[in-house]
Order: C-alpha cells, then structure tokens, then sequence
C-alpha cells in the first residue's frame, strides 16, 4: 500500500484519521505484514481446525460460571 | 563470596554459605546493592532497586537462620523482576510512559511464590516498552546494554533479567516470553533463560501482551538452577483461567536422569537454515557433536509449518497487543514510543479473518509437532539465527522478525523450551541453544540442557567487569 492508500484504507476502513506522516511510517510495516498474511494464507485450513486459545481456558470459565 | 560470584557456581552454593554461616541474607543483599551502584550507570538492567524492603527481607531471613528455620532451597536468593510483573509496593512501569506511576498493591503469583520460598526480591528490571520489542531500548528507560559488550543490543523484551543475572547482580530472575523475550536476550547475554508449557505458570499480577502467547518464565546462569527458580513459580492458580490444573513439576531432584538414548530432533529446511549466521551455524554443529558423545541420539527432522507457524504467532501477537493498548493508541498515541506506536497501529490493519485464520493454525501446527514428537524426545535449534547487533535506537519491524525467527514457532504451539549458552562469536559475543520439549514434559528438555551444560563450559565465562 502506498501512502494514500494506506490514508484511505485507515480512514474508510477503520475509522483511523492518519496524517501524511503517519501513513508514511506505515508503509514498510504493512509490506512485512502482508508478507506474513500471505505466509499463513498458503495453509488451507480443515473446518476442524478450531482456534486454539489455551486449553485451560473454556473449563475455567466454565467452572467460575456463578451460581444462580 | 559475593553474588557475581555465587551466582556463577549455583544456588546450592549458596545454600550452603547460608547455612554454614560463612555468608548471610543481609551481606548478600549489601554486596548485590553495591554492584548495581558501581555497575548499572552503563548496563541499566535495574530500573527501580528496592534496597530498603530487601533489607528488611534479609533481616527476616537471617534470623530465621539463626533459628534454626530455612524456608528451603531459594532461602536468601537474590531475585530480580522483569518491570511487567506486580511487586507489591513498587511501580509497575512496563517502559512505557502510558502507563503511568502504577504501584501494585500485591504481588503477582509467580513473584509471591518466590518470596514465599525465601528469594529476596532486590528490584525491577529493564523492559521493553511493554514487552513489544527485542531491543529492550525505550523512551521512558533508555537504553539497556549487553553486558558482554555495550555497544550491542541485549535482546529483549526481557532485556534487563538477562543483563542482570549475566552481570552478577543477582541470583535469578523473572521475564516473560511471548515469541523469545526470555530465550532471546538469554541467548544474547551468555544466560539460561527457561519458559514452561503456556499455562504452566500463573500470568495473575502480570501485563499482558498476548493473551494466548504470554508466558512467565526463569532466568540464571545455570539450568538447575533457572528449573529451582521456575518450580517454585509453576502450578495452578485459580485466579488465572489461563493456568493449568496441573502440579508443579518435581524437576530438580530428577534432573540427573539418565540422557543416553535420547531422541533429539534437529530441525533441518529452508526455514532454519537459510538465514542462519554463519558463526552461530558453525556453533550449532559442535553442540550437536557434544551431544551425540553423551550418548544421544541426533535425528534430522523436518517442521513444515515453522514459517506459518512464525507468521501466525506474529499476526496473533500483534493483533493481540494492539487490543490491550487500543485505548492508548486512539487517545494518547504520543505517550508510545515510536517503535510500538507504527507496531500497533500496522496491527490494526489485521482483519478479523487474518486473525482467525492465524488461531486455527495453531491447530495444525500442534498436529504437525505432536506427530514429529513421536520420534524425537526434545528438539534443538540455534536460539536464534542471528547474533545480536548493535544498537540502532528502535526496534525495528524486520529485527522483530529476525530474532524471534526459532523461537515464535514453539511458543505459539505452547511447547516448553530453554535457551543456554552454547558458544561465542569471534566479536565475543554468546550464542545460545534452544532446547524444545513436549507439553508439560520440561523435565526431559531439562536433563538434556543440563547433560549439555556438564559437558561444556559455556555457562562458566562471564562478561568482562
């Protein structure tokens, strides 16, 4: 993304008023993102493959479920 | 003896100063308090010393000594503690100036345990601005150094721990590690940085980079001694949803176990080989050589999904951080150093897609490393594939990538792993070796880090003073 796009994205998109200077320090930071999005984008994903968060965390939640 | 030269033998040394009386708590608090006078004007490991408190700590420690009463092993050990972690009484600052004068009112879980079990907590220790960077260089702190040389970096975020216990300022340490802020500045400062399985030890009274990455961990020069420190801070906390059920791990007393035979797996591919430094290659080979002639057996392996793996625990991390500073970011951008502000603002621009996708990665790559652990007991890998550079002032995205490049792959599968020094650069500056175990099975990545160690000296040399 160059500078205005990056402007129009942050605006447009997620409500963000970056200024000029703002959207030009973004720029090499988003190239190496996208370079990781399109790494991760390479793995097909099986509708099994849930989010693992922690495997801990959805009994403790459970478990402090306050009683009624 | 003092506790530069303590902590370079080990905490039973200690123990037995202690308990024979040629030392006392209170001697090795004056003694560590001097050293950080004369020396942390150039490294700044410690941010915040708390001189008065560990006095009286060591007050209360002695006489209990001279009753006859030893709270155990870390009885009157020198601890330090990453600036993320509560320490009751004393500001929280996190380096970053968005976080204000925060004075924790009690101890984090992992901080109280350790006070519970006798260690004397002298300070708080140099961060990166609020764990988001591997230089350990900030606006609100400044510049913390290598100890080995002051011109480089330390690694980070742990910066301050690693330097601390490299420099003999004291016993051990806390850090947290999210992608490698334990293993890298560990591997950087000629130390022992240990991180358990996620979920090993309680994150309650710790600032959160990553709710799904964070890991609290250990820090000294050698590995029984960072498995002490890291058994005393392990097992459940009901505060934290996050903390496994499981006991602490009984590590120490079986640490000695038999290694011959053992399955290590090295990890072979484009992923962890084409940007590998040379020297640190070359360090790597000898370190599998050493452990070949303990018996081991050394099998190449390959981690197809190491670079999503990498990439993913990037995304999830980033993405995380920018949700715990949002509200700093859209209020008041300015109190951020520029590093992290242009870090979490790219962040942003992750989509809700891209970050979903990133989590259920993770899934696959637990399948792909639980598979490979089928045939290896512990895997190694060079801690990182660069040696550490000199100081640029700000952490860049590209040196965020670089050093965390061995280590993000297994923290975002949630694997216990350890980095220890394993060699020296012709600069002089150390290399580290990671070794990697299955979930909740620290105990073997344990025995082959210490067979390791026992075989080499890497872990006697010590900075120049």
């Amino acid at each position: 993304m160059d500078i205005d796009t990056v402007r129009k994205v942050g605006r447009e998109v997620l409500g963000l008023e970056l200024t000029e200077s703002d959207a030009r320090e973004l720029v090499a930071p988003l190239a190496g993102l996208q370079q990781l999005i399109d790494d991760i984008d390479k793995v097909r994903l099986h509708f099994t493959d849930e989010p693992f968060i922690s495997p801990r965390l959805a009994d403790a939640w459970l478990e402090r479920w306050p009683e009624p | 003896m003092t506790v530069d030269e303590s902590a370079a033998t080990d905490l039973a040394a200690v123990a037995d100063m202690l308990e024979g009386g040629t030392t006392t708590c209170t001697a090795l608090v004056e003694q560590a308090i001097a050293r950080i006078e004369r020396v942390n004007s150039t490294l700044n490991a410690f941010v915040t010393v708390l001189a008065d408190s560990a006095r009286e700590e060591a007050a209360t420690l002695d006489a209990e000594l001279r009753r006859g009463q030893r709270r155990g092993p870390l009885h009157g050990v020198i601890i330090g503690v990453k600036d993320i972690i509560h320490v009751a009484g004393a500001p929280t600052r996190a380096g970053s100036r968005s976080v204000g004068t925060l004075i924790a009112q009690q101890d984090a879980t992992c901080v109280a345990h350790l006070r519970s079990a006798g260690a004397i907590i002298l300070g708080k220790l140099h961060s990166h601005e609020l764990a988001g960077g591997m230089t350990s260089e900030n606006e609100l702190y400044g510049r913390a150094r290598n100890p080995w040389n002051p011109d480089y970096i330390p690694g980070g975020s742990s910066g301050g721990s690693a330097i601390a216990t490299a420099a003999g300022l004291v016993h051990g340490a806390l850090g947290t590690d999210t992608g490698g802020s334990i293993r890298v500045p560990a591997a950087f400062c000629g130390v022992v940085g240990l991180k358990g399985t996620l979920g090993r030890v309680s994150r309650s009274g710790v600032l959160t980079r990553s709710w799904t990455m964070d890991h609290v961990g250990t820090f000294a020069r050698r590995v029984c001694d960072a498995a002490l420190l890291f058994q005393a801070i392990a097992g459940h906390d009901p505060v934290d949803p996050y903390a496994s059920h499981r006991a602490a791990p009984n590590l120490v007393a079986r640490l000695q176990g038999d290694v011959h035979g053992l399955r290590v797996g090295i990890l072979t591919g484009s992923f962890f080989e084409t940007s590998l430094d040379l020297q640190i290659g070359s360090a790597f080979d000898t370190a599998i050589g050493s452990l070949q002639a303990l018996g081991m057996r050394t099998i190449p392996v390959r981690f197809d999904l190491a670079a999503a793996a990498h990439a993913a625990g990037t995304i999830i991390t980033v993405a995380e951080a920018d949700s715990t500073q949002e509200q700093v970011l859209r209020e008041r951008p300015e109190q951020l150093g520029a590093d992290l502000r242009v870090q979490l603002r790219a962040a942003e621009f992750i989509s809700a897609r891209q970050y979903l996708h990133a989590l259920r990665i993770r899934a696959q790559v637990r399948v792909e490393l639980e598979a490979l652990f089928r045939d290896v007991d512990v895997l190694i890998t060079p801690t990182t594939s660069a040696l550490p550079t000199r100081s640029e002032g700000r952490t860049t995205p590209a040196s965020l990538l670089l050093f965390a490049r061995n280590t993000r792959p297994f923290s975002m599968a949630g694997l216990p792993a350890i980095s220890l020094p394993a060699g020296m650069s012709k600069e002089g500056l150390p290399i580290g070796l990671q070794v990697v175990g299955r979930p909740f099975d620290e105990l073997t990545m344990l025995r082959v880090a210490n067979a390791y160690e026992s075989a080499t000296q890497w872990h006697t040399l010590t900075p120049p003073d």
